[in-house]
């Protein structure tokens, strides 16, 4: 370890200046002039929440991996111009999140495809095998529901995704997509509303 | 197919989106002891939601993510090192061009007062290129110059990336 660094626990470095502390904007900054440091405490602080919004479009786990990279990449990379005036107080955060859920509709458009292919054979399979158990039918109800929300017009399924797979709050998620609270709500009623219909119309198909 | 009492759905979307207030929970609770249609709501909601989270990702999966950032970099670099590259390519076939050019013209221009036969002068309708607007061409080319200086270039990228699908 580095004279005048400390350790903050397993994988986290405390950089003189109090790195650990310091706004995303400010580590933004840090890095645009070239400290690698400052990007590996962006990483560390949104990884997870990026991770977490790429594999709902992701078909394999190296393809979230990769979306999530994808993600940070274009975020610096577009942030360099994007800072001016905000320096430190640039919402990096939001700014990322933003990225990562439309290189996942990229994405998605993309790999829309491939990912006929497994629904197919899990079709298939279902169709020919005798009557599901429990867990067949739910992986089926998984599926359906799944891909059901990667069907729902583009302002509901973003606030879904930020909602249930990033774990944001309503007040973040606003902030993430520019649009007010209430509104954010509202997209998340109709959301939750079609696949709870989903869900009674496929019950009442299997009864 | 029974729907949710109108006046009680939108509790019922509030409470599964965390959103509902104690008071909110409590006129609901009383609702749904008498409501069979608002229960099979409520059921349907919780199970749509469940169904469409996502499991966690294992330990593998998250170390992965999570030791990432140095390839991240390695990444940045590399293609930052090919737009510089691209951009290099550029400027030099523009230099090349604009070269080829100048060199005739500053040898022909040595013998401006002689001026050529009428059956040269005819086929020799060339006109000296704009060196400043080729080499703007050049530079407006090149990507990494185009992003680091353009505003527009930067929101035209973002442009992009921001597609709907419907």
């Amino acid at each position: 370890m580095a004279e005048g660094e400390s350790s903050a626990g397993p994988g986290l470095r405390v950089l003189p200046g109090g790195r650990a502390s310091g706004t995303d904007g400010g580590l933004l900054g840090d890095f645009l002039a070239g400290d690698d440091a400052a990007f590996e405490e962006l990483w560390r602080r949104h990884h997870a929440t990026v991770h977490a919004l790429t594999r709902r479009y992701a078909r394999t786990p190296e393809d979230a991996r990769d979306l999530t990279q994808r993600a940070f990449l274009r975020a610096v990379g577009a942030a360099r111009r994007a800072v001016g005036g905000a320096g430190a107080g640039f919402p990096f955060r939001p700014w990322l999140l933003r990225i990562a859920a439309n290189l996942g509709k990229n994405h998605l458009r993309d790999e829309a495809r491939w990912r006929r292919a497994p629904v197919q054979e899990i079709d298939q399979a279902a169709d020919g095998a005798a009557p599901a158990d429990e867990l067949l039918l739910r992986r089926e109800r998984e599926r359906r529901v799944r891909e059901a929300v990667l069907l729902l017009p583009r302002r509901q399924r973003e606030v879904l995704t930020l909602r249930i797979d990033a774990g944001l709050s309503f007040a973040e998620v606003a902030r993430t997509l520019g649009i007010e609270e209430g509104n954010a709500r509202v997209h998340f009623h109709h959301a939750a509303r079609r696949l709870a219909d989903l869900v009674r119309a496929t019950g009442e198909d299997e009864t | 197919m029974n729907r949710p009492c109108p006046g009680f759905e939108p509790l019922l979307l509030d409470r599964a989106a965390g959103l509902l207030d104690p008071v909110g929970e409590a006129r609901l609770d009383r609702h749904l002891a008498a409501c069979p249609a608002c229960r099979a709501g409520a059921d349907a909601i919780a199970l749509a939601l469940s169904l469409a989270a996502l499991p966690p990702p294992s330990a593998a999966e998250r170390a992965a993510v999570g030791q990432g950032a140095r390839q991240a970099l390695h990444r940045l670099r590399a293609d930052g090192r090919r737009r510089r590259l691209a951009g290099g390519v550029l400027i030099a076939v523009a230099a090349s061009a604009a070269f080829a050019v100048a060199v005739p013209w500053v040898l022909l221009s040595r013998h401006a007062p002689v001026a050529p036969p009428a059956a040269v002068a005819g086929t020799t309708g060339w006109t000296l290129p704009d060196l400043d607007a080729a080499w703007a061409a050049a530079a407006a080319a090149d990507p990494e110059s185009s992003l680091e200086d353009d505003p527009e270039m930067l929101f035209a990228e973002l442009q992009e990336i921001d597609f709907d699908l419907e």
